[in-house]
């Protein structure tokens, strides 16, 4: 009787490991063991084309591995916030930003970039100081990474 | 009259195993910081040496452990005395490195384990202290500036905070143009921000410095205080494996 349970046991774990595999085969990035992908981008040039070529590739980062799979944010810091500042008149951009947002995503500004350039938050699109910023964009890039976020600078 | 002191082979080797007295020692030290060549030589032993225990250890055993019940007292011992030897030489390593890294700047160190010693130079930091490495690979004035504001904002932050940091500026390609005293365009700030921040360090590539005499001509001298590593790339590359984080400007 006991080998018989043993039995069903082994074919129950193994029949469990190789759906898992299964599924795992599906989606390369997601992980067998739980736990999301955590990865920042790092945002701190004002080139308008380039940001937006940014924001494309996190939509298809999101694609591929999935937004609930995913710890994803974006610092901005330097000539990062102009891009706050020009989704004000910029209905793509606006509407891009909002979806995201609306994946999880988190866009996070740099609080020495707001002191040292006197800027106006209620200038910047979308920006809530109360969660979006953090005191240093490059102590919180380094904190990130030091915590297993991949760094990526598009 | 010369300066160099005679010192054998035997007595080398005997530095390295970590066998000379404290007087001794202290003497070698003396003249490994004045002789390049000897310098070498201990290095390439200490690689010899690593690579020698590296071939004979035994599997997962503490340096200090031998508590394994099954290994009969004499082995036992011996490999309580071959963890002290290998602590000995770690921490002598450590001191050489720590010794020898400050003089060689503006100087090239070469071998594997030379490296090594260049790492430990440049990251005698405590692990628990925050190392962010800033890479600048361009000649724009513009972006340099930004280089330089945003790793002296960070220093000042983690200042402010209370926070043990690391920084270091590794610039290849266009980036070594921050760094020479013909091309850069702020070497005033960079000097201060040197004597100010002892936990910042100027870092360029041999390769960059050996792509601009063999493709332009042309010899770099390097503002004082800036570190040459082999391979800028390669650095990048150490420094995340050893926890640093990356930061590009």
């Amino acid at each position: 009787m006991k080998k018989v349970i043993a039995i069903a046991v082994a074919a129950m774990v193994a029949f469990g490991f190789g759906t898992s595999a299964i599924a795992a085969e599906k989606n390369p990035y997601v992980s067998m063991f739980g736990g999301k992908q955590k990865v920042v981008y790092h945002l701190n040039y004002d080139n308008p084309k380039r940001q937006k070529g940014m924001l494309r590739n996190i939509n298809n980062h999101i694609k591929a591995v999935g937004a609930k799979n995913l710890d994803l944010r974006v610092v901005m810091h330097g000539k990062g916030y102009t891009m706050l500042e020009t989704a004000n008149t910029d209905l793509e951009l606006q509407n891009t930003i909002v979806s995201l947002k609306d994946k999880g995503i988190k866009f996070q500004l740099c609080a020495n970039t707001i002191r040292g350039k006197k800027l106006d938050e209620k200038n910047l699109f979308g920006f809530d100081p109360a969660n979006d910023k953090v005191p240093s964009g490059v102590a919180e890039i380094a904190h990130l990474q030091k915590k297993g976020f991949a760094y990526i600078r598009p | 009259m010369n300066d160099k002191i005679n010192v054998s082979d035997e007595m080398l080797n005997a530095f390295v195993d970590g066998q000379l007295v404290t007087e001794e020692k202290e003497q070698l030290y003396v003249s490994l910081a004045k002789d390049d060549d000897m310098k070498k030589t201990v290095c390439e032993l200490r690689s010899c040496k690593d690579l020698v225990q590296m071939a004979y250890q035994q599997l997962p055993e503490s340096s200090g452990g031998s508590s394994d019940g099954g290994v009969p007292g004499g082995n036992g011992a011996r490999h309580w005395i071959s963890g002290i030897a290998a602590s000995v030489l770690l921490a002598v390593g450590v001191f050489v490195g720590w010794q020898l890294g400050p003089m060689q700047t503006n100087e090239v160190i070469h071998s594997a384990s030379g490296m090594r010693g260049a790492t430990n130079a440049l990251a005698v930091a405590d692990d628990d202290s925050t190392k962010v490495l800033f890479h600048l690979n361009t000649r724009n004035p513009e972006v340099a500036r930004e280089a330089l504001d945003e790793l002296e904002g960070v220093l000042k932050f983690y200042k402010r905070t209370g926070q043990k940091a690391r920084i270091e500026l590794i610039t290849n390609g266009g980036g070594i143009d921050l760094l020479r005293r013909e091309t850069s365009p702020y070497p005033d700030r960079i000097l201060a921000l040197q004597k100010k921040y002892k936990n910042l360090t100027f870092v360029t590539c041999q390769n960059t410095i050996d792509r601009l005499k063999s493709e332009q001509g042309v010899t770099a001298h390097l503002l004082p205080g800036t570190v040459v590593i082999d391979s800028g790339v390669a650095q990048i590359m150490r420094r995340q494996q050893e926890g640093w984080a990356y930061i590009q400007v």
